[in-house]
């Protein structure tokens, strides 16, 4: 195979992972302005270590590429993140050297769920790749390093949260 | 409640269900039930969101447009012609390449070492058991032909045949243990490791150092000679076997005929398939001097040998248990009709 080749079948990957990618920058960076930059560095990352052989689990290895990009790039910019929300503070802190991602404030997308934004940093990223980008506990445990047990009992949690804040009125999007 | 445990399970379950298409009984309950419709709802809304970005066509175009520039710009700076890292040779993969390529390597010399080489030595040892000097022509059992080069020696191997045509010089053939044979005229034999089948020729063979008996097999007969000079005239329809010194012992395959002894100076003649017994007095060989030969001194009256038979007053001297052979005598040994 030549590196033509090579090129039009990871352009290929590209474009059908192009929106997840985006998505998860952003949910991650919170910072869908930039998201765009830290794609196009995210796949030309993964183009420098692409082998055809990763085509059919091609979605885990570019998510786990960019939850590492992020996390670095954070741990980078450490100083310039802002805890605004009074919720988030009651969130479990995440620490970043623990390959978690960084603690963030309630206004990352989507933000039109305050019910999202209350639930831990942990639960509402597996949430988000379970719900949003229809992730399976096998992708998801590659991409986290969690074990399936452990994602499931975070999804579970975050079902019954969800449930109990439901339980108080519909879950309205806001305006 | 039951239910509403229900929708749980179905929203945890593995792969994520499609929030769009609940099942039949679920639905209804989620339909009645406003904290599993809400929580339903929720994480329907989640992926519907519209603070979720996604491209547009458009937008993925520019995108990927970009990151094409930027990966072929990327490699021309490496020079790797857009190939990706992961097709670079590195260190660590030449590293673990070089090691295989190196196991195979020492496996495959060890096992051409181990199946190949010690049967080329035993055969070695085995076959070449004596070497050729002089003019003579080695035919292998497989019927390829080589000449020995001048001063060079030539292995003989077992059932190898030489053809000579070495008057005045003689060949030689010197075999491992120090025992040598030394063939003048012309002549054709197969050599063996203890044994020379002569099949025809008229020479001279001198036989020196032999450590054991060597046997010389003729014709219907069998010689068994320690060290000895004998002439041989082996044709087509006769033969003819003069001893010139030393002692020969011979064995004639027909079991009618009882073994004999040859003292030197007697010849014997072969007819008939049967050779004759020695004759009492030594007569001058028929073919002196043909073929390049150059015979040993015989007894005049040699020239007149009957055809067949011994001469008057001749007796077959039998080998008995207190014989031996001797490499003191002479005699001249002839055959014929064979």
């Amino acid at each position: 195979m030549t590196s033509r080749d090579h090129l039009a079948e990871f352009s290929v990957l590209v474009r059908a992972h192009l929106n997840s990618v985006i998505r998860y920058v952003s949910f991650l960076s919170r910072e869908p302005e930039e998201a765009k930059d830290i794609a196009q560095e995210v796949f030309l990352k993964a183009w420098q270590q692409f082998d055809p052989s990763r085509k059919n689990s091609f979605k885990a290895w570019i998510m786990t590429i960019t939850r590492n990009f992020v996390i670095d790039r954070h741990r980078r910019r450490a100083p310039a993140v802002k805890y605004t929300s009074p919720d988030i503070e009651k969130a479990p802190s995440m620490v970043p050297g623990d390959g978690e991602k960084p603690e963030s404030d309630c206004d990352f997308s989507p933000e039109g769920l305050p019910a999202f934004s209350k639930l831990p940093v942990q639960q509402r990223e597996i949430v988000f790749m379970r719900y949003v980008e229809q992730i399976s506990y096998e992708e998801m445990s590659q991409i986290t390093g969690k074990s399936e047990a452990a994602l499931r009992k975070i999804v579970s949690r975050a079902v019954s949260a969800i449930r109990k804040e439901a339980a108080n009125g519909p879950l309205q999007q806001r305006e | 409640m039951d239910l509403c445990n229900s929708v749980n399970e179905w929203l945890e379950q593995d792969p994520a269900p499609d929030l769009k298409k609940i099942p039949g009984p679920l639905s209804r309950h989620i339909e009645s039930c406003p904290a599993c419709r809400n929580t339903v709802g929720f994480f329907r809304n989640l992926a519907l969101d519209k603070n979720v970005p996604c491209f547009s066509t458009s937008e993925t175009g520019e995108f990927m447009k970009q990151l094409q520039a930027k990966i072929l710009s990327t490699s021309q700076e490496r020079g790797s012609q857009t190939l990706p890292e992961a097709h670079i040779l590195s260190w660590p993969t030449m590293r673990w390449a070089c090691a295989g390529a190196l196991i195979i390597l020492l496996l495959v010399i060890g096992s051409v070492r181990f199946f190949k080489a010690p049967p080329s030595v035993k055969s070695e040892e085995v076959q070449s058991f004596a070497v050729l000097k002089g003019k003579a022509t080695l035919v292998s059992p497989a019927g390829k032909e080589m000449s020995p080069a001048l001063g060079s020696e030539q292995n003989i191997t077992q059932e190898t045949e030489i053809k000579f045509n070495s008057s005045p010089e003689s060949v030689e053939v010197q075999y491992q243990n120090g025992g040598k044979v030394y063939l003048t005229g012309i002549g054709q034999m197969k050599i063996q490791k203890d044994t020379i089948d002569v099949e025809n020729g008229k020479f001279n063979a001198r036989f020196k150092n032999l450590a054991g008996i060597l046997k010389v097999r003729v014709p219907c007969a069998v010689l068994a000679i320690r060290g000895t000079e004998i002439e041989f005239d082996i044709q087509p329809l006769r033969g003819e076997i003069l001893l010139v010194e030393g002692a020969v012992d011979m064995t004639p395959d027909n079991p009618s005929q009882k073994p004999f002894k040859l003292r030197k100076g007697k010849k014997v003649l072969f007819a008939n398939n049967t050779w004759s017994p020695p004759q009492s007095k030594l007569r001058p060989s028929s073919g002196n001097g043909q073929n390049g030969v150059s015979p040993r001194p015989v007894a005049p009256d040699s020239q007149n040998y009957p055809p067949s038979g011994s001469e008057e007053g001749e007796t077959i001297e039998p080998i008995t248990a207190t014989d031996s052979v001797s490499a003191t005598g002479s005699a001249v040994l002839g055959r014929e009709g064979f």
